[in-house]
């Protein structure tokens, strides 16, 4: 009795591990092919993924940040700054979304600051 | 119990899976250069002299400056481009609304490209070390004095409004540039670095574009 109950309660948490393990994957996959979409400079595919992801409720750093780079291609930079800023709210000691942000406010805000750095660079 | 095992041990796997860190992309985009120069509403742009500070050297700096901008912007811009010989007494001129209204031509639509420039060079002398060779050097290394030619440009640029006499745009450059060749000449120099100039101050006026680099991540 005593090992059925644990078979059953490990079968229980496996399956639940499978299932949201699952449902991650979809969401997993919509980010990923929105990134090769990216990749292939089809940023309006790659909007859409990352949209229809959000939408469906994975509100992940991730997704916003990515819309965030995706705006800024597209010349939306107010959405560009919103998307980035939720970023940072959602994961704010990511260092990824934080170097994407930093070189968004200099470039867009700071543009001649911007050309100076990358002339001292040369 | 050795099922329980394996159950327990795939339970891991499949926890730890699931939690693995994120993956990241690095992309390259290619994006505008915010401009902060709206030239549109100009049909004509007219090259006045430059204020030249401290001119010590040994060629006319504003002849050969007022035809290398009016060539390159005749090509780059769908507008009229002159030249006009203005005297310029002092650089708080640029500021001067009376005066560059005084100066505008008949045609409307009208801005002035002028400013400032100074252009200098100095010789500087340094003990540069020999490399030390990897095999036994049966001579002693020797220092041996070396010099460079040095240019510096330092150009203020002012965009007028010839109707108002109002400056709508005011930038800075500055440009150094080092020649092994003692013998550069300073009017050769000057070329380099106003291609130099020329670059930016078209960027910040026509715009184009920048690569920039940014990260995707997909968790």
């Amino acid at each position: 009795m005593n090992k059925l109950s644990t078979l059953a309660v490990f079968s229980f948490l496996l399956l639940s591990v499978l299932f949201s393990g699952c449902a991650s994957q979809l969401q997993h996959n919509q980010m990923k092919f929105g990134i090769q979409s990216a990749q292939k400079d089809l940023w309006d595919e790659a909007i859409f993924r990352w949209e229809k992801s959000i939408r469906s409720g994975y509100n992940s750093a991730a997704a916003h940040n990515n819309l965030g780079v995706a705006y800024e291609k597209k010349g939306m930079m107010d959405e560009a700054e919103k998307e980035y800023k939720i970023a940072l709210k959602l994961d704010p000691g990511n260092e990824h979304i934080q170097s994407n942000y930093t070189k968004f406010k200099k470039y867009w805000k700071e543009p001649e600051k911007a050309e100076e750095e990358k002339d001292e660079k040369k | 119990m050795k099922r329980n095992r394996i159950f327990l041990l795939l339970l891991i796997f499949l926890v730890l899976y699931s939690c693995k860190t994120g993956n990241y992309w690095k992309i390259k985009l290619e994006l505008p250069v915010k401009t902060n120069l709206d030239i549109s509403q100009y049909k004509n742009i007219v090259i006045a002299n430059f204020f030249l500070k401290d001119d010590k050297n040994d060629f006319e700096i504003n002849p050969v400056l007022l035809e290398y901008l009016s060539s390159e912007l005749s090509q780059d811009l769908d507008k009229t481009i002159s030249t006009k010989n203005i005297v310029l007494d002092n650089e708080e001129i640029f500021q001067n609304k009376d005066f560059w209204k005084g100066q505008a031509p008949e045609e409307d639509a009208t801005a002035f490209l002028t400013g400032s420039i100074e252009y200098t060079s100095e010789t500087r002398k340094a003990l540069m070390g020999k490399y030390k060779k990897q095999f036994d050097n049966p001579f002693p290394n020797k220092n041996r004095l070396a010099s460079r030619k040095f240019y510096n440009l330092k150009m203020n640029v002012y965009f007028i409004n010839a109707a108002t006499g109002e400056v709508i745009y005011n930038t800075n450059f500055k440009e150094t540039q080092a020649y092994e060749n003692p013998n550069q000449t300073a009017e050769f120099a000057f070329f380099d670095q106003i291609h130099k100039v020329k670059e930016k101050l078209f960027r910040q006026m026509l715009g184009g574009e920048r690569i920039q680099q940014r990260y995707l991540i997909s968790k």
